[in-house]
C-alpha cells in the first residue's frame, strides 16, 4: 500500500534554496531544524555516544553534499531521515552489528495474563518498573527500537518509516506489532513477580 | 501472552488495536479511565516510548557541524587551478604528440592564425587575442601558486 507523499512544504523549498546558493548560516538552520530527528535515528541505531554523534555529524555532511539532488518529490524531512538512516546503517555494517538481530522464538506457553486492575498511574509512578521498561526498550535490536522511536516519539507514518528505511511497510507493521507485544509481555512478567 | 503470527487473525486485530488505541491516548493526553488493562499496560509502554532516555546533542551541535562542513569542503580557487593544470597538461601532451608525430597539425594552426590575422577581421583578431590572454593569464596564475603555495595571486 502506497500512501501518498505529503508535498514539501515552502518553507523547506526556500531553506534548500538557500543552502544551496550558500547564504550565510541556511545551512545552520537546518541543522538546527532536523538535527532533533537525525539524532533520534543515529542514537537509537548507534549505541555508543561519541560515534553516534560523529555518524550524526557524517549525516549532516552528506546532505550538505548531495542536496542539490534533493528533487521536492518527499517531505525535506524524510530525505533527511533517509540519510541518517543510510549513514548509521554503514556504520553498523561497519562494525558488523546486526541491524534487526535474530527473531526469537516465542514461547508457546505462558502463564496467564494478568492485566485486570493494572494501575496505569500508580505503574508509570514506579520507579523501578519504570526502568526496567526503558531498560528493555534498548535491549531491542536497533531497527526495531529506531522504528518505534520513529512511530511513537516523532509521530512519523508507517509509509514515512517505510520510505526512511527502504523496508516494507507490512514489514514495519510486523516490527511495530512484535516489538510492542514483546515489551508488554516482559512488563506483565514483572507485574506478576512483584504481586 | 503468544504474539500471534497470523497479521490477519482476530487475535492480532485486537492486541494491534489495544496497541494503536494506547497510542492515541498517550499522544492526546486522554485521562487514563479505561478499564481495559491491556490498553493500559501498551499506555504505559507508548509513554516510555515518547520519553526516551537519550542523551541529548550539545547546544553547539549545529555550529561544529557547519565547521567541519567548511573543512571538508575544497576551495574554488584550488578547483579552478587542478582545472588549469589539467588543461594546460593536455595541451602539453598534444603539442608534443603533435611535434613527435608530424608537425603539420602546428604549421596548420600556425598558418591559420596567421590567415586570420591578415584578412584584418575583427573577429579573427578578438580570437587570437582571447587565446593569448587566456594562455598568459593561466601560466602567470598557476607560477604565483607555485611561487606562494595557499595565496591566490590577488
Amino acid at each position: 500500500m502506497n500512501v501518498p507523499q505529503p508535498p514539501c512544504r515552502d518553507d523547506d523549498r526556500q531553506l534548500v534554496a538557500a543552502v544551496i546558493s550558500r547564504a550565510p548560516k541556511a545551512f545552520e538552520q537546518l541543522i538546527r531544524q532536523y538535527q532533533g530527528l537525525c539524532w533520534h535515528i543515529v542514537s537509537r541505531m548507534v549505541v555508543h555516544r561519541e560515534d553516534a554523534r560523529d555518524v550524526c555529524q557524517e549525516a549532516f555532511l552528506r546532505v550538505y553534499r548531495h542536496l542539490h539532488q534533493y528533487r521536492f518529490e518527499s517531505p525535506l524531512r524524510s530525505w533527511i531521515a533517509q540519510v541518517a538512516y543510510s549513514s548509521a546503517l554503514r556504520h553498523l555494517e561497519r562494525k558488523r552489528i546486526p541491524l534487526a538481530g535474530m527473531e526469537q522464538g516465542d514461547p508457546q506457553e505462558r502463564a496467564a495474563e494478568v492485566t485486570d486492575g493494572f494501575d496505569l498511574e500508580a505503574a508509570s509512578a514506579d520507579a523501578e518498573l519504570v526502568d526496567a521498561l526503558h531498560a528493555e526498550i534498548e535491549a531491542l535490536p536497533p531497527l526495531q527500537r529506531t522504528i518505534l522511536t520513529l512511530y511513537h516519539l516523532d509521530e512519523l507514518t508507517i509509509g514515512e518509516i517505510s520510505r526512511i528505511t527502504g523496508i516494507a511497510e507490512g514489514t514495519i507493521k510486523s516490527h511495530l506489532f512484535r516489538s510492542r507485544a514483546k515489551l508488554r509481555d516482559r512488563l506483565g512478567a514483572r507485574t506478576r513477580v512483584s504481586r | 501472552m503468544n504474539i500471534p503470527h497470523d497479521h490477519n487473525g482476530e487475535e492480532f486485530r485486537r492486541e494491534w488495536q489495544a496497541q494503536e488505541r494506547a497510542l492515541e491516548e498517550e499522544r492526546n493526553g486522554v485521562n487514563p479511565v479505561s478499564c481495559d488493562g491491556v490498553v493500559a499496560q501498551y499506555r504505559l509502554i507508548a509513554r516510555a516510548l515518547r520519553m526516551p532516555r537519550i542523551a541529548p546533542l550539545p547546544d553547539d551541535f549545529a555550529a561544529r557541524a557547519v565547521a567541519r562542513i567548511e573543512a571538508a569542503r575544497v576551495p574554488t580557487e584550488d578547483l579552478m587551478e587542478i582545472w588549469l593544470q589539467r588543461v594546460l597538461f593536455l595541451l602539453l601532451v598534444a603539442g608534443g604528440a603533435a611535434a613527435t608525430l608530424g608537425g603539420e597539425w602546428l604549421t596548420d594552426a600556425y598558418s591559420r592564425a596567421s590567415t586570420l590575422a591578415r584578412s584584418g577581421s575583427a573577429g579573427g583578431w578578438m580570437l587570437i587575442v582571447a587565446a593569448c590572454l587566456s594562455l598568459s593569464l593561466a601560466m602567470e596564475h598557476l607560477w604565483h601558486r607555485r611561487r606562494n603555495p595557499g595565496r591566490s595571486p590577488r
